[in-house]
Formats: structure tokens, C-alpha cells, sequence
């Protein structure tokens, strides 16, 4: 009993806080990717800006070198080349940032530096090798040439960043950047075909173009805002530079990795931040808070349940206590009431005996009969709340020992006599179960005495009740059928719940408290068998089948 | 016979001793277990019925007391306490049958004739009253019943009492007073009807009319006469 209630309550209590921790844990999650997603794009804009940044400041130094060489292309061409000559070492030496120069005729024979290489020039040609190897390349993308391959190589890639801004649409396949590795640095060349298809080159500082980047890009401790750090890396990953006052641990990943923008494609940005972990945990103490909250609240209410519930189960035990007391204190003076008015019954047998008869209906045996079998009903009654009692407590048990069906049925039979006798309902016997089994007669009269109770009480005067047993087996089988007004079809299922009386003028004024056919049924299967109406044309008739059950030796 | 019936409430006692004197038999009452128990060292009845809540000693102490003196003497309990532990304990402390509350007169004569029954077969055959006929009647005394063809006819120990009497002397008048001292004992205040009745009641089941008997014959004024 205490179990049954407990394990519901428990899970009016558990199942909403495993579905509020459920619900607050998806919130936490969603609102961290989503917290996530807020920084990352933060990011993305911020390192974009960057991008932006070092764009503007190639395309600055596009226009700058583009000036710059178209100048000296129109130099060239209004002298020879040994004129010129003077002027390109100039200009090679002393343009800042211009580390060397080149010119290449449209054949793609050397026009700059000459053909006696100084030291310096020396190392230049050595440097760019990867370059000159490529050279071809450059050639097929001459603007005279046929419409070039849809693929160059990939190194000499034309300057579609540049293009987007590009000054003029016939320069738009004319120019470009060359971009190699040699040792730890990283080597820029800038290269246009003038209008006489010579390309001019210029390799620029490495140092000097880092200088200038750095120059363009925010302080080192210029965004103290955002506790952030963000690295400029060479295609070998070394960092270049690095401003923002975050200092990230040495094995930390970067909150967001991004490449450069052409030309510096092997180049990346990368951005550290410490993690996110402040709005996470104010929002676990929040749901943490009001799954508490919501658990206590279910807690105390499942509590006050089961106090209620503890003290219904109490209530209904005194009730039932008292039931049973009340039962057992009045069958002493019922008895004596039975007793006597049997005995005084037995006397006046004999002393009236020899008076004539008057035929008075008031004589004292009818006065003694009345309460006799008023005590007799009053027995039942009592007898069927024990039962119910006991069977409501799982009380309920059989004492089988050896005896006749026909014989208790006999004796139930007796009892009934002198009732139907006097409302003159006629009883006919077919008793055929003569043989001794193991059963339980107390359990088996009480059965009777309630089916033929209900005879007594339901079938009119002048009425018929047939009884019939019979043995199969270990089964005996006992049917009982009366001509009264029987039971409609729609209450036959009824009958059997405690309680439940046929609503009708019939029951009116016959008493009753709705147990005999209960308790009766529940004595029956306890008894290995059934109690069932069966279907009759007239009147009512309940077949009753109790098993042989194994005797108990006292 | 000698039957001790103890039970704490007086009109059940009462009652039951005017049960079983109406069928023949002798009793002696205890109102409580202790008193039980010293009726029956003193008496050594035949047979005992015993309540089982009762002042003092319960009915289950009674009977256990009594199984260790006397291991065969019947006891019958009788209670108001019908659930299926009390039963258990009371047949298991060698209890040979209960009667529960409330009962019906006929419910315990039933039971009493049949433990009277066991008593009987529990004696030696050397001790048990001999079968005797009577007209087309066949008399069991040791077992309260006679028979006639397939007919079995019920008897108490007082209808046996008498007919054994009568069937002891036959052609003979035996008169009121004699039948009376044998059948109910000295101990009874005699009334002249009590005789009376309980022969008509006989009669109404032993003879084929009641109206003319032939078994038991009235001699008017003296007594009763068996002829033969």
C-alpha cells in the first residue's frame, strides 16, 4: 500500500525536473552556439577589416609602382637603351622599398639589368629563379597573344583582386604580382607590360614591405577594448606581428584562422581570446536556481499528498476495524435471539400440539418465526461484511476438509424451509453429488444462504425454485432456478459489483446492502470455481462451480 | 452423557444447557477458563463446549490444557470470531469441530449428535450399547439413529433412553415417574407434561401414524407400554 503511492508521487516530482533540466540544458547550449556564432562573426568582421586594410595599402603601392614604371617606360622609349640605363640603376637604387628592377624585351630577352651582372644582381637572378622558370607563362599572357590558356600557372596569377578596383579595363590583364618563398622570407614581384609588350618588373623589399604593413596595421597595444590578440603569420606560420592585449597560452588555438587576400595568400591572420565562459554559468545559476525552485515546490506538494493520502488509508483502516468490531459484538446478541426463539419455537410445538389448531395466522409459532428468520438474515448480513472485510484486507481463506455437497446443501436447504414454506414458493431437488470431497461447507452455505436469500427475498408468492447439483470430476456444480422476475440483461454484469442493487420497484422495501452476490462470487473463485448467471427464458439462474481443493490436516 | 459447556455469557450458556438437556444430555457450566478447567477434573465429562474469549483463561488455553490430561475427549468450540487464524489455531490445538456465531438450534444438535457419534466409536465394542428392533425398527443406540428400510430416522440420546427402556420390558406398563427417573434423572423437577410431550414428539417420527401408535403404547393414567 505505501509503495503504490509512492511511486507515483515520486514521479510527479522527478519526471518534471528531468524534463526542466532537459529543457534548461538545451537552453544553455543553444544560447552558447549561439553566443559562439555572435563572437566568431565578431571576429571574421573584425579580421576582414584587417584584410581591408592591407588590400587598400597593395593597391596604394600598384598605383605607386604603376606610375612609377610607366614613367620610365615612356623615358625608354624616347631614348636607346644605353641611355637609359643610368637612369633604371637610379631609380634601382634609390627608390625606396624597390629592392631590384627588371625589363624583359616583348622576346623575353633581358633588356634590365644588362647583361654584365653586378653581385647584387647576381643574387637577384639567383633568388627568383622559380620566376624566370616561368617565364612562358608570362608569355602567353601577352595582350597581343592569342586569347591565353584558361589556366596559367598558378603562380603567376593575374591580378584579379587588384582588377576589382583596377583603373583601366586594357590594364586588367597586363599586370600582376609574383609571389615566392626564398628561405624564411617571402618575395614580391610586381610586374606590367608597357605598350610595346615589354614586361617591367620590380622585386620589392621584404623588409621594407613588412615595415610598411606594420605601419598601416593598428598598434600594438592599440585595442585595449577587447581583451583579443591577433598574429600576423608567414606561409611558414612564423609571426610576423602581433598586436591586442591578450596574451594567449603557448598551446592555445586561435579563436578564428583566416588567409590573407591575394597577393599575400600564404600569409593568415589569426585571433585569440580568452574562452567565453562568463555568460554560460550565469545562465546555468539561473536555470539551476529554478529547477530547485520548481523541485521543492513539487516536493512539498507530493509531501502533503502523501500525508493526506496516509492519513485516508488510516481513516478507512479504523472504519473498517470498527466494521469488524461492531460485526463480532453483535452476533452474542443475535444468537440469543436465534437461540431462544428457537427453543421457545421447539416448546410450543409440543404444548400447543394437542389444542386445536385455529388457523389463526397470528399464532405465537408465526410471531417466533418472524424473528427467527429475521435473526437469520440479520446472521447473513453479518457474515457477508466479515467476508468483505476480510476480502478487502485479502483476508479471505478456505478451511476445506472432507464433506457431501448434497449434504451442506441439505442443511442450507433446512434453514430456508420454514421462509419459502411460508410464502408458500414451492422447492424441487435434484441433488446428484453424493460423493465426499474436500471443500470448505462454511464457505459453501454462506454462498446458498445468500442465492437463496435472494429467492426468499425476490420471488413471489407462490413461485417455484429448483435446485440441482451435480459432480464432474474434481468440479461440483450446483444450479439454482427460480420463476421470480428475474434480472434485465442490461444489470446482469453488475449484480456482482459490491454495492450495486437492481434499481427498480422490486428491490423497493427489501433490504439489502448489495454484498451477498459479491461476496458469493469472491468465495466461489477463492474456491477454484464461478459464480455466474446464466441465460433463462424465465425468472433468474445461477450456476455456481466449486473445485475439490487439496485438504488441509488441521 | 455428561457435557461441559463453558461460556462467559450467560444466556448463550443458559440456553445451550436447555439445548442439550432437551436432547438427553447432562450438563455443567463454567462461566470462565480457570473454572473450565476445575469442572473438568472434577466431572470428567464426555464431551466439551468451549468459547473461546473468554474471562481468565481463553477457550485456547482451555483446550490445550485439556489435550495434555485427555488426549480424546471432543471439544467444540464455539465463537464469534469466524476468521480463517482463529479457525487454524483452533482445530490445530485439537478442536474435533466449531460452531460459530450466531448459530441455530438445529445447527448444534446437528454437530452434537455427531461428535456423540465419535464418542461412541471411540469406545471398545465391548462397551457399546447394543442394536435392538422394535417392530419393523432397527435401533442404533451408538449411533442416535434407527432404521426402517432404506429410512433412517434421527434420534437423541433421550429417544434412545426411553425406547431402550420400554424395549428392555416389554408387555410391561412402565409408569411416568420410572420413564421420567431414567430418561431425565433425579435431578429434574418433574412435570407431567414434559413426559407427554417429548413421547408425542417421538412418536412423530418413529411411527407410521402418530394418530394410532403401535410402538409406543399410552396405558391412560399409569405410563407407557412396549408390547413386543
Amino acid at each position: 500500500m505505501r509503495s503504490k503511492i509512492l511511486i507515483p508521487l515520486l514521479l510527479i516530482v522527478l519526471l518534471p525536473l528531468l524534463l526542466l533540466s532537459l529543457a534548461a540544458w538545451r537552453l544553455v547550449q543553444s544560447e552558447r552556439a549561439a553566443l559562439a556564432h555572435q563572437v566568431q562573426s565578431l571576429v571574421a568582421a573584425q579580421l576582414q577589416n584587417v584584410d581591408d586594410t592591407l588590400q587598400n595599402y597593395f593597391q596604394r603601392k600598384q598605383q605607386q609602382l604603376d606610375t612609377a614604371l610607366t614613367e620610365l617606360a615612356r623615358v625608354l622609349n624616347q631614348s636607346t637603351a644605353s641611355a637609359i640605363e643610368p637612369v633604371l640603376d637610379r631609380y634601382n637604387r634609390e627608390q625606396p622599398g624597390v629592392r631590384q628592377l627588371f625589363v624583359l624585351t616583348a622576346r623575353n630577352e633581358r633588356l634590365y639589368p644588362p647583361a654584365q651582372l653586378n653581385p647584387q644582381e647576381q643574387r637577384f637572378m639567383t633568388r627568383s629563379a622559380a620566376f624566370w622558370d616561368n617565364l612562358s607563362a608570362l608569355q602567353q599572357n601577352r595582350p597581343a597573344a592569342p586569347a591565353p590558356a584558361d589556366t596559367p600557372s598558378s603562380l603567376l596569377s593575374r591580378s584579379a583582386a587588384v582588377s576589382k578596383t583596377g583603373p583601366a579595363d586594357d590594364l586588367m590583364h597586363n599586370q600582376g604580382w609574383y609571389i615566392w618563398q626564398w628561405g624564411t622570407q617571402t618575395h614580391l614581384i610586381y610586374w606590367r607590360w608597357d605598350q610595346q609588350q615589354r614586361v617591367w618588373g620590380i622585386e620589392l623589399d621584404p623588409s621594407y614591405l613588412l615595415a610598411e604593413l606594420i605601419a598601416v596595421l593598428p598598434a600594438t597595444s592599440a585595442d585595449a577594448s577587447a581583451a583579443a590578440r591577433l598574429q600576423l603569420q608567414d606561409a611558414n606560420g612564423t609571426v610576423l606581428y602581433q598586436w591586442g592585449d591578450y596574451q594567449p597560452a603557448s598551446q592555445q588555438r586561435p579563436l578564428l584562422l583566416r588567409p590573407l587576400s591575394h597577393p599575400l595568400g600564404s600569409w593568415s591572420l589569426s585571433y585569440f581570446a580568452p574562452a567565453l565562459t562568463l555568460g554560460r554559468s550565469q545562465l546555468w545559476l539561473i536555470s539551476l536556481a529554478a529547477i530547485t525552485a520548481v523541485g521543492l515546490a513539487l516536493g512539498l506538494l507530493a509531501w502533503f499528498l502523501y500525508r493526506e493520502h496516509q492519513r485516508e488509508l488510516r481513516l478507512a483502516q479504523q472504519r473498517v476495524n470498527f466494521v469488524n468490531q461492531v460485526s463480532h459484538e453483535l452476533k452474542t446478541p443475535l444468537t440469543n435471539i436465534r437461540m431462544y426463539a428457537e427453543l421457545l419455537e421447539d416448546r410450543l410445538d409440543t404444548v400447543l400440539e394437542d389444542e386445536p389448531h385455529t388457523g389463526d395466522v397470528g399464532t405465537p409459532q408465526r410471531y417466533l418465526a418472524v424473528i427467527v428468520s429475521e435473526s437469520q438474515r440479520l446472521s447473513r448480513l453479518i457474515n457477508n461484511v466479515l467476508s468483505f472485510a476480510g476480502w478487502q484486507k485479502n483476508r479471505l481463506a478456505l478451511r476445506p476438509r472432507p464433506a457431501v455437497v448434497d449434504e451442506v446443501i441439505g442443511t442450507a436447504v433446512e434453514t430456508f424451509r420454514p421462509l419459502l414454506a411460508a410464502k408458500q414458493i414451492g422447492m424441487t431437488l435434484h441433488l446428484q453429488a453424493p460423493q465426499q470431497v474436500s471443500l470448505d461447507p462454511d464457505v459453501l452455505e454462506q454462498i446458498l444462504n445468500n442465492l437463496l436469500g435472494n429467492v426468499e427475498k425476490y420471488v413471489a408468492a407462490g413461485g417455484q425454485v429448483t435446485l440441482a447439483s451435480w459432480q464432474r470430476g474434481e468440479q461440483s456444480f450446483i444450479r439454482l432456478q427460480d420463476d421470480g422476475p428475474g434480472i434485465p440483461a442490461r444489470e446482469r454484469q453488475r449484480i456482482f459489483e459490491p454495492f450495486y442493487r437492481l434499481g427498480s420497484a422490486l428491490t423497493e422495501g427489501v433490504s439489502g446492502a448489495g454484498l451477498g452476490l459479491t461476496i458469493s462470487r469472491e468465495l466461489a473463485r477463492l474456491h477454484g470455481g464461478d459464480l455466474a448467471l446464466e441465460p433463462t427464458p424465465v425468472g433468474a439462474c445461477f450456476l455456481l462451480r466449486i473445485s475439490a481443493l487439496p485438504e488441509i490436516a488441521p | 452423557m455428561k457435557v461441559l459447556i463453558a461460556e462467559d455469557d450467560s444466556h448463550i450458556c443458559q440456553g445451550l444447557q436447555d439445548l442439550l438437556a432437551g436432547e438427553g444430555y447432562c450438563t455443567i457450566a463454567a462461566f470462565d477458563g480457570e473454572q473450565a478447567l476445575q469442572l473438568f477434573e472434577r466431572e470428567q465429562p464426555d464431551f466439551v463446549l468451549l468459547d473461546i474469549m473468554m474471562p481468565r483463561r481463553d477457550g485456547y488455553q482451555v483446550c490445550r490444557e485439556i489435550r495434555q490430561r485427555n488426549a480424546h475427549v471432543p471439544v467444540i468450540f464455539i465463537s464469534a470470531k469466524s476468521e480463517e487464524l482463529d479457525r487454524v489455531v483452533g482445530l490445530e490445538l485439537g478442536a474435533d469441530d466449531y460452531i460459530m456465531k450466531p448459530f441455530g438450534t438445529r445447527e448444534v444438535i446437528a454437530r452434537i449428535r455427531a461428535v456423540t457419534r465419535r464418542c461412541f466409536s471411540q469406545r471398545e465394542p465391548a462397551e457399546l450399547p447394543v442394536a435392538f428392533t422394535m417392530a419393523d425398527l432397527l435401533i442404533d443406540p451408538a449411533e442416535l439413529r434407527a432404521r426402517r428400510g432404506s429410512e433412517q430416522i434421527e434420534l437423541s440420546l433421550r429417544d434412545i433412553k426411553i425406547l431402550a427402556l420400554l424395549h428392555a420390558n416389554p408387555g410391561k406398563v412402565i409408569s411416568r415417574d420410572v420413564l421420567y427417573d431414567h430418561a431425565w434423572g433425579r435431578a429434574y423437577l418433574p412435570s407431567s407434561r414434559t413426559l407427554d410431550q417429548h413421547i408425542s414428539k417421538l412418536r412423530k417420527s418413529i411411527e407410521h401414524d402418530p394418530a394410532r401408535p403401535t410402538i409406543i403404547q399410552t396405558v391412560h393414567g399409569v405410563g407407557y407400554r412396549y408390547d413386543g
